[in-house]
Order: C-alpha cells, then sequence, then structure tokens
C-alpha cells in the first residue's frame, strides 16, 4: 500500500475532523440523557469513543487490559445510559465467554471489547438484561476480527512513514508517527462503526425483541435459555488451557464446593483456592530446583551515560505506546522504536548516529508488552555500552532483540493473559455480582474497580521491574527471573488456582434446568427433582464438560458450538412437553428452561 | 545374472513395499512449523491448547551454538513441555531415528531453509505450518504477520511439489493461506 504525503496529510485531516464533530457531539451528552435506557445519537457517539479509547493507547497500556474486556465495557456502557447497575451485571455475564480468550502474537479470536461495548448497548435498550445478554453479544463478538485486519494493514503503511523519518534523522517524527499519525485513523475505524451500529442497531433489536416478545414469546425464553448455556462455552474454554498436569480435580472441588454453600463471595472461593494451591504445590514440588546451570553472566556495570530517569522516560512510552501502531509488517517494531528515542536523543550527537539507531530498532519485534520489557532494559545497556565505547554492533543487539522476544512473549502470555488476566476478572466478575452472578440484576462497582487497581498494579508494577532489571543487568536478568523453579511452582499454583474458580465460576454462571414435570396417579413428579436428588446442579456441570469434550478433544470450533448452544437454547425452549404451573396445573414447555 | 535378477526383483519389490509402508505407517509430527521467534505465546499457549504436545524440537545452528539461548527457551516453555535444542545436522539424526512421541512432538524452525535440510536430510513430513516470519531485507509481507523472500518462496515451493502440504497460518482456528493460493494470486 503506497501513499503520497499529499494523501497522507488530507487523511489524516479528515479523520481529525470526525475526531473533532463526534468529541463535540459527545460532550452535549449528559444533558440529552434519556432516563430510560435509550440509544440516543450522543449516547451512541460515546459508546463508539468508549471503543476507540479500549483499543488506543493512552491508559498506559490499561486499554487492551481493562477497558477492552467485557465487564469494564458493560460498566461504562451502563454508566452513560443511565444503568449501572444492571451494566456491570451484564458486562460481567458476558465476561465469562471471553475469560479464556488470549490474543497472542497477531492472532485476534474474537472480540471482547465489541461484544462488551455493544452487547451491553443492545442487551439494555432491548430489555435483555443480564440474563439474556449473551445470546446477543456472544456473536457480535466474531464481527470484531473484521476491522482487525485492516487496521494492521493499514499501520504498516504508517510503519513505512516512519521509516523515512528515520532516514532524515528525524526522531521527533519518528515517535509522532508512532502515537499521533496512527490514533485520527483507528479513531475513525473503531468509534464510527460502533456508534453507527449502536444507534441503529439498538432500535432495531428493540424492536425486534418486542414483536418476538408478543408473537412467539418462547423465542425469548430460548435466548435466556441459551445466555446460560452459552457461559458453559467460556467455562469451556478455559478449561481447555487449566485441564492438564494433574491438577483437573480442582475444578471439581471448587464445583461442588460452590453447589453445596449455594451463593459464595469469588473472594472467599479465592482465599480457599489459594490455600489449595500453596498446599498442592508443596506436595508436589520436588525440590530438586534445577542445578543452576548458568554460566552466570556477570552483572554489568552501567557506564553513567545514561541516568534512571532516562530509563523511565524510555518505559513511559512503550508502557502507553507498545501497540499503537501494531501491524502485520513489523508488529510492534515502531513502538519499539519509539520507545527508544530518548536513549537515542540522549546518547548519540551525529546525525549518523541518530539515523542508524532510530533504523535500528525500527524492525520487526514482538514480545508480551509487561514482562518482555526486560528485552528492552537490556538493549538499553548494550546501546549505552555502545555509546560508551564498546565493541557492540548491530548484529549483537539484533540477536538479543529478536532472540528473546519470542521466548519473553511465551512466559508473558502464560503468566499475564493465561493466568492474571483470567483469574483476576473471574474474581471482579463475582464481587460485581455479589456471588449470585448469573441471576443479579445489578453489579456492585467493586468488582469492577478490583479489577482496574489489580491489573494496573500488575501492568505497571511487573512492567517497570522487569524494563530496570534489564537495563540493570543486561540480558543475564532473563535468566536470573526465570531460574530457580519459582516461575514454574507459580505456574503450577495458578493452575490449581485457575482450575478451582471455574468450577466455582460453572455453578454460578451456567443456567440449565429442565420444567418437565408429570403426574402419575395423583403424585407429581419433576425431573428436575430427581436430576437434583442426585447431585445440584447436575446439567450445568454435564454441559461444560460436554463442551469441554468437543473442543479439547473433538476439536470442533467455537464459533460452532456457539451457533449449536443457541440453535439448542431456542428450540429447547419450544413448549411442546408436558410441565406444571405455579398452581401444579399441567401446561405445555420446552425441553430447558 | 539374468536369473539373479529374477530372483532379486520381487524381494526388492517387497523391501519397497515394505518401506512404503513403514513410511506411510510413520506417524506425522504433531506439527512441523515454521517461526522466527520460535517458542511465544502462540506456541507454547494456543497451540497446546489446540493438540497434546509434550516436547518440542528445535533445530538450528544458532541456537545450539548458544548455551544462554538453550537455556532461555528451555526456562520459557512450561514444566510438563521438554525442550530438545539440536544443530540441524544433530536435528536429522535425532529426528529420522525418532519413531516414537511423532504426534505429540512439535519441530520448531527459523526459516524455509532449515525446513528443507531437514526434509532432504530424510525427516519425513507431510504438512508444514508457516506460522511466523518477520519482515527483513528481501522479504515482502505477503499474508498478515508472514513476510517472505523469493528465495523461500522458491524452497517452500520445492517443498510442496514433493508432497508437503504448506499452509500460512499463525495458530489453529485461523482460516490458513494455502502455498498454492499464494503463489496464484503472486503470478496474476
Amino acid at each position: 500500500m503506497k501513499i503520497n504525503r499529499k494523501q497522507f496529510g488530507i487523511a489524516i485531516g479528515v479523520s481529525l475532523g470526525l475526531m473533532l464533530v463526534t468529541f463535540v457531539v459527545a460532550r452535549a451528552a449528559p444533558a440529552t440523557q434519556a432516563p430510560e435506557a435509550k440509544v440516543d445519537l450522543a449516547t451512541a457517539a460515546i459508546i463508539g469513543i468508549l471503543y476507540y479509547f479500549s483499543w488506543s493507547p493512552w491508559f498506559a497500556n490499561l486499554g487492551f487490559t481493562v477497558l477492552y474486556r467485557p465487564l469494564i465495557a458493560g460498566t461504562l456502557v451502563g454508566l452513560v445510559m443511565g444503568r449501572l447497575g444492571e451494566g456491570i451485571a451484564i458486562g460481567a455475564n458476558i465476561n465469562v465467554l471471553y475469560l479464556g480468550w488470549i490474543a497472542a502474537g497477531s492472532s485476534l479470536p474474537g472480540d471482547p471489547g465489541l461484544a462488551g461495548y455493544l452487547g451491553t448497548a443492545l442487551a439494555l435498550s432491548g430489555g435483555l438484561g443480564a440474563q439474556g445478554a449473551l445470546a446477543v453479544a456472544g456473536p457480535l463478538g466474531l464481527l470484531g476480527s473484521l476491522t482487525f485486519s485492516l487496521r494492521m494493514s493499514v499501520c504498516s503503511a504508517i510503519a513505512h512513514r516512519a521509516d523515512r523519518y528515520a532516514e532524515e534523522g528525524n526522531i521527533k517524527g519518528v515517535a509522532r508517527s508512532n502515537y499521533i499519525y496512527s490514533q485520527p485513523f483507528q479513531f475513525v475505524l473503531y468509534a464510527v462503526p460502533v456508534a453507527l451500529a449502536a444507534y441503529i442497531g439498538a432500535p432495531a433489536v428493540e424492536g425486534a425483541l418486542n414483536w418476538i416478545g408478543q408473537n412467539a414469546g418462547w423465542v425469548l425464553g430460548g435466548l435466556f435459555i441459551a445466555s446460560g448455556m452459552l457461559a458453559a462455552l467460556g467455562i469451556a474454554l478455559n478449561l481447555k488451557f487449566l485441564f492438564r498436569g494433574g491438577v483437573w480435580p480442582y475444578f471439581f472441588i471448587g464445583f461442588m464446593v460452590t453447589s453445596l454453600a449455594g451463593s459464595i463471595n469469588l473472594l472467599v472461593m479465592a482465599i480457599i483456592g489459594v490455600s489449595l494451591a500453596v498446599i498442592h504445590v508443596q506436595f508436589t514440588d520436588k525440590g530438586s530446583a534445577p542445578p543452576a546451570p548458568a554460566p552466570a553472566l556477570a552483572a554489568r556495570t552501567a557506564s553513567g551515560l545514561l541516568t534512571r530517569r532516562d530509563v523511565f522516560r524510555a518505559w513511559l512510552r512503550w508502557l502507553f505506546f507498545s501497540h499503537s501502531t501494531y501491524n502485520w509488517e513489523r508488529q510492534q517494531g515502531l513502538g519499539f522504536a519509539h520507545a527508544m528515542t530518548p536513549i537515542i536523543e540522549k546518547l548519540y550527537k551525529t546525525k549518523e548516529d541518530i539515523r542508524a539507531g532510530l533504523k535500528r530498532h525500527l524492525v520487526f519485534f514482538n514480545t508480551q508488552p509487561d514482562i518482555g520489557g526486560v528485552v528492552h532494559g537490556a538493549v538499553i545497556a548494550m546501546e549505552e555500552e555502545r555509546a560508551a565505547g564498546a565493541d557492540i554492533n548491530d548484529d549483537a543487539i539484533n540477536s538479543v532483540k529478536t532472540g528473546l522476544m519470542g521466548p519473553m512473549a511465551g512466559i508473558g502470555d502464560t503468566i499475564q493473559q493465561g493466568m492474571v488476566i483470567p483469574i483476576v476478572y473471574a474474581i471482579g466478575m463475582g464481587l460485581a455480582t455479589g456471588g449470585a452472578i448469573g441471576t443479579a440484576t445489578t453489579g456492585n462497582i467493586l468488582g469492577p474497580l478490583f479489577v482496574v487497581v489489580t491489573v494496573a498494579a500488575f501492568t505497571w508494577g511487573v512492567g517497570w521491574l522487569a524494563w530496570w532489571q534489564g537495563y540493570r543487568q543486561g540480558r543475564a536478568a532473563v535468566t536470573n527471573i526465570l531460574q530457580g523453579g519459582t516461575l514454574s511452582r507459580v505456574i503450577a499454583g495458578a493452575g490449581v488456582l485457575g482450575n478451582f474458580i471455574m468450577g466455582a465460576l460453572a455453578v454460578n454462571f451456567v443456567k440449565l434446568t429442565t420444567p418437565l414435570a408429570f403426574t402419575i396417579g395423583g403424585t407429581t413428579i419433576k425431573i428436575q427433582d430427581i436430576l437434583n436428588s442426585f447431585m445440584p446442579n447436575l446439567l450445568p456441570l454435564a454441559l461444560v464438560l460436554i463442551i469441554w469434550w468437543l473442543l479439547a478433544r473433538r476439536n470442533l470450533s467455537p464459533t460452532w458450538i456457539m451457533a449449536a448452544v443457541i440453535l439448542i437454547g431456542v428450540l429447547g425452549a419450544i413448549p411442546f412437553l408436558p410441565g406444571l404451573d405455579a398452581e401444579g396445573k399441567i401446561i405445555w414447555v420446552g425441553l430447558l428452561e | 545374472m539374468p536369473s539373479d535378477t529374477q530372483s532379486t526383483i520381487p524381494d526388492e519389490h517387497a523391501a519397497l513395499s515394505a518401506l512404503t509402508k513403514e513410511v506411510s505407517a510413520i506417524k506425522d509430527f504433531g506439527l512441523v512449523r515454521i517461526d522466527d521467534r520460535l517458542i511465544h505465546g502462540q506456541v507454547i499457549i494456543v497451540w497446546r491448547r489446540h493438540r497434546t504436545f509434550t516436547r518440542i524440537v528445535i533445530v538450528d545452528d544458532g541456537v545450539a551454538a548458544d548455551p544462554f539461548m538453550q537455556e532461555v527457551l528451555k526456562m520459557a516453555a512450561p514444566p510438563d513441555l521438554q525442550v530438545e535444542v539440536y544443530s540441524v545436522a544433530q536435528g536429522i539424526a535425532v529426528l529420522t531415528q525418532d519413531r516414537v512421541d511423532r504426534e505429540t512432538t512439535m519441530v520448531l524452525v527459523r526459516s524455509p531453509q532449515v525446513a528443507r535440510q531437514l526434509f532432504d536430510g530424510g525427516v519425513i513430513y507431510r504438512a508444514l505450518n508457516v506460522g511466523g516470519l518477520g519482515l527483513a531485507p528481501g522479504r515482502k509481507n505477503v499474508f498478515k504477520s508472514i513476510s517472505i523472500s523469493d528465495d523461500e518462496i522458491a524452497i517452500l515451493k520445492y517443498l510442496m511439489e514433493n508432497g508437503v502440504d504448506i499452509a500460512f497460518y499463525s495458530v489453529p482456528g485461523e482460516k490458513p493461506k494455502m502455498l498454492g493460493d499464494l503463489i496464484h494470486r503472486g503470478n496474476r
């Protein structure tokens, strides 16, 4: 894709104009906000902007880890639409489906942000509430990957722009390409379609649901059943990862404990789970930490050309803008170069050195942004030594980057996306709904707040720690962090906790019962009572395990399972079987409830 | 001599068919993947969710000569996943003899060149996953996060002509792009 200077300018101008107009419209919002959950133009614009924010770099890496997640999206949409409590509960319910969602590298399996923002708006305006939201939000999430591909292509063109600035030795130009030039286009790409979809879609969905409610009420019931069943898909997707390595029994412990205790606060469950994890690790750890094989790389001595402040300034740029120009060609390459700009500015004075430095770091790069920061730290240390006269060529710096970015992404994704985010969100969802998750119609703000604080502490704390240690110790920091088996103990413990929490969540979120009943010789027999006499929550457990089996053993795609579940939910609501109404009279009911 | 030939033909035939049988009976590797980042999230999280892997065999002369990187790669993998690093020569020796565990083994290489060296060295595989190749001088971005040079395309073509299915995609669930389609599109 070739874009010349003029076209580029026009594109940016038009996008900026649109951006301003939308903000102006949005500012008028509070005054025009209707008391009922209607999506007017201003509300729709704000929802679009919020969706853009969730992709944007303006929140110190809390966009993707916090704003993009349905629990938070639901909270914000609820706030905007004047239904905070309901929004939180809806967000929590949608989030179940995405607890096991992992975007590794540049692969994006579905779009939790879209499901969260648009799904909550449509569920609120359509009156679906927390219990029916998933049936609408689930399929919506599948659409998101469409825009992702376009964004990844266009951002490649912005990287070419940065190449030219680098050729000119223009440090500011490279930085601006990353954090300014990349944004207007993305704003338009993310905010406008979502705002339009909310504005046009909300009345359409509301109308459709009203029509269905009047003409075929059982379909509405079917959507509620489907929502309760879709939660099982979310849990099963997690189990696909967690059900291994001898920790799977903890899922059943979590399930049974919650099932017997009824509504139980997930924070309480988390404390029980952590205790179990500690016990598990103590009993299974063979105590033979790998015999420190490290040809212990000597800690380096800094030459003093850089101060702690310089290193911190570089980190800040990375923290905010690591993904702002994420693209197919170089992925985080431009983000890396941007982070290095304060270092290059400080260390190199000749145009030649600056140009070489910028070009050196504009190449392909991709790692996990928090823990991967150890690579950047080590590279900063190498740049400092090089500037001080040490014999370090481009190849040496490149090989540290290309060698370490993969492994650090592997460790980082395992810890952050595989453990911290699912567990923190699971607890947050529990707090949000006070332990009665599937049935809560209003949520508690404590849940989303807990998530924000915990994820921020991890992202900022661990991020800076990794970065600083990388700088202090050079690449030896990597082995020092990984050595001694601490990490593998933490991973084993998190497996225990994860399984345990998923068990608890399954009870709280997965809703499936049957209303079937009949009378024989005056005795009423309810099928659900018979099932309960075996075990409470037998159907939800069976559903989770069946979906897990389909995913893990039959390799069925989650999309197909989602479609099947919604279909089964709706078909299961067709009233053609005998059941009882509240007064014990025989009526027609569906297979499921 | 004719009588000799006569008598050896059935033997040879039998031997050949036995060999063919043996070759087709060999289970394919769980995954043979080209990825210049080697071990990362896609490999140790997403692929492992999809299929059971017990070991990763990395074949790369550079890493085989770098104890620090070997250590990092081994520590980057979860405890229940064994990581082995070999040079190309060692890799051929190990992978041609290895008949067990193939289904749960992931073979990781950095470049099409190494994939071909393995193939020519007798490491039989029927499917090759091009999972990630970063932009580098000479390479052009062809599909999502995969950039590739003409020379590398030629190597993959050679493998394709020798019966290897070559698919470009980073993780399961993504729609793969087959090499045949890619070349076809490039020619138009």
